[in-house]
């Protein structure tokens, strides 16, 4: 006999938005993209196996090579597939990242609107280059900063092989410095980023979280 | 005969770890304490640790246990009663100092351990009941219900939420000046025929409250702190049935676990810990009462 039973209510989960921004220039050409493929490809299928993740997450594909895709709006999982993503061009890296915080501060606007409960947002930037000559690495350095201290989202930088690091630097937060991806073990960062993603949507107090080792994935010495 | 036996509730409480924790491999950082304080009065807590912060387990024990204690010690000092209860000015200024003598302690434990006092941090949803009145306080997050006749059921605090899913208050926050004790120490006397109530953390509020629903017409959602009857309603039966049966609070609190581990889908899959204490008067309140 059971003595104890319930019927749940129908709630909707809290959102957190993950967006990712990735560099699809030429350098990123043969293996890079391919094991970032690869990567995205797990990322999708450990969200779409976790129940509370799968209603929770919405993820946002924002690429850039000469120009700047948007190739996935904000989205819960079920909602699209994975793109497979190809290369070509130079390294607009600012205007993509720019155009990642506007879509965020959008989604965040339209969170508040509807009334829907949220978790600090993440960006994610994954690049291999150098931003090309024009872009305004300076002027992005100070927006980051800026939102990053104002808990408006979560920056994360993520250095491929070739990546500049002192640019990267200079863009990522001095609370989040830039990571260095060892070798292209994408896979192993996405299940990182999984696993961060199920810690920052658990815990209470953002400014202490203590994300996972990078031990796996990152290159230690550079 | 032990107090327990003397009174007129039987309860059902536990903290249980959530599946997000046992990924992770941080204990549970849930607490539940109850005491019968004598005939009239018993005290029933619930504390959430914060996820962040790395002893919240020790915190949430801690805090649990001692403000039990101290609400213990202010029905001993007040004297009040079913028919003598305080009202709404006594029972705030009481429910502070005893949080605060609760705060005092916590800061003298960490001292003396070594731990840096934010480590501790913790939520604290407590109430005293009786036959006709639950005096509640809380500082934080979680959900509280009580019922007052068949199939009613209503929400007995409001948590304390910031602009962010994940933002809340904790004991150990700076809250401790005359506005942030205004602020974010909420309290409440609620009188009247009391057949059950329930107080849980926020890992059982989606199997529990109606908490983000969507309203197709406006296309909005909202958070209408709205117990779920179809819940709680079919605990009431099932605890006077393990009460009838001679089953020991043990037993009981064992299957209880087992409930808010895997009873319903939402437990099986909530990632965050969950605790919940039932209680549930032994004889129907009579409903004339209600009209």
């Amino acid at each position: 006999m059971s003595y104890f039973q319930g019927e749940t209510p129908d709630n909707y989960e809290q959102k957190c938005l993950c967006t990712l921004v990735l560099d699809t220039s030429g350098s990123m050409g043969g293996e890079p993209i391919r094991e970032l493929n690869r990567g995205l490809q797990e990322f999708y299928a450990a969200i779409e196996e976790d129940l509370i993740a799968a209603n929770r997450l919405e993820v946002s594909v924002v690429t850039f090579g000469s120009r700047i895709n948007t190739l996935q709006e904000p989205s819960l999982i079920e909602g699209f597939d994975m793109p497979t993503l190809g290369v070509s061009g130079t390294t607009r890296l600012v205007d993509a990242v720019r155009e990642a915080m506007r879509k965020t501060e959008e989604r965040k606007q339209w969170y508040k609107e509807t009334g829907q409960p949220y978790y600090r947002p993440i960006v994610v930037l994954i690049t291999d280059g150098e931003p090309d000559r024009d872009q305004d690495v300076n002027g992005l350095s100070s927006e980051i900063r800026e939102a990053v201290e104002g808990k408006r989202f979560t920056f994360f930088g993520l250095g491929v092989k070739g990546y500049n690091h002192a640019t990267l630097q200079r863009i990522c937060p001095p609370t989040a410095p830039p990571m260095p991806l060892a070798g292209y073990k994408f896979s192993e960062f996405f299940k990182w980023l999984s696993n961060s993603i199920g810690i920052i949507t658990k815990s209470k107090e953002g400014e202490t979280i203590e994300l996972p080792p990078i031990s796996d994935w990152a290159q230690m010495k550079f | 005969m032990n107090q327990e036996e003397k009174s007129p509730w039987v309860l059902a409480y536990a903290s249980v770890i959530g599946n997000g924790h046992i990924q992770s491999g941080i204990p549970c950082q849930d607490s539940t304490a109850h005491h019968q304080i004598n005939k009239d009065w018993g005290v029933a807590v619930v504390c959430d640790g914060a996820g962040s912060a790395a002893q919240s387990h020790i915190g949430s024990d801690f805090v649990a246990r001692n403000t039990a204690h101290c609400l213990e010690e202010v029905i001993q000092r007040c004297a009040w009663s079913p028919s003598q209860l305080p009202d709404e000015q006594t029972w705030r200024k009481e429910a502070q100092r005893a949080l605060q003598l609760v705060m005092q302690r916590l800061m003298q434990f960490a001292e003396k351990r070594e731990i840096p006092l934010p480590q501790l941090a913790c939520t604290v949803l407590a109430t005293l009941y009786c036959e006709g009145a639950l005096l509640s306080v809380h500082i934080g997050d979680g959900r509280a219900a009580y019922s007052d006749a068949p199939g009613q059921w209503k929400a007995l605090i409001a948590p304390y939420r910031g602009n962010e899913a994940n933002e809340t208050v904790f004991i150990t926050s700076r809250i401790w000046n005359p506005a942030g004790i205004e602020e974010y120490i909420e309290s409440s006397v609620t009188t009247g025929p009391i057949r059950a109530f329930a107080l849980m953390s926020d890992g059982c509020e989606k199997a529990a409250f109606e908490v983000n629903i969507f309203d197709p017409k406006t296309k909005k959602y909202s958070d209408p702190n709205r117990p779920f009857p179809r819940f709680f309603e079919p605990n009431v039966p099932g605890l006077r049935q393990l009460y009838k049966e001679k089953k020991s609070q043990k037993e009981i609190n064992t299957l209880w676990s087992g409930f808010l581990t895997a009873g319903t889908k939402q437990f099986k899959h909530e990632i965050d810990d969950k605790s919940m204490i039932l209680a549930v008067r032994l004889a129907e309140v009579p409903q004339e009462k209600n009209i």
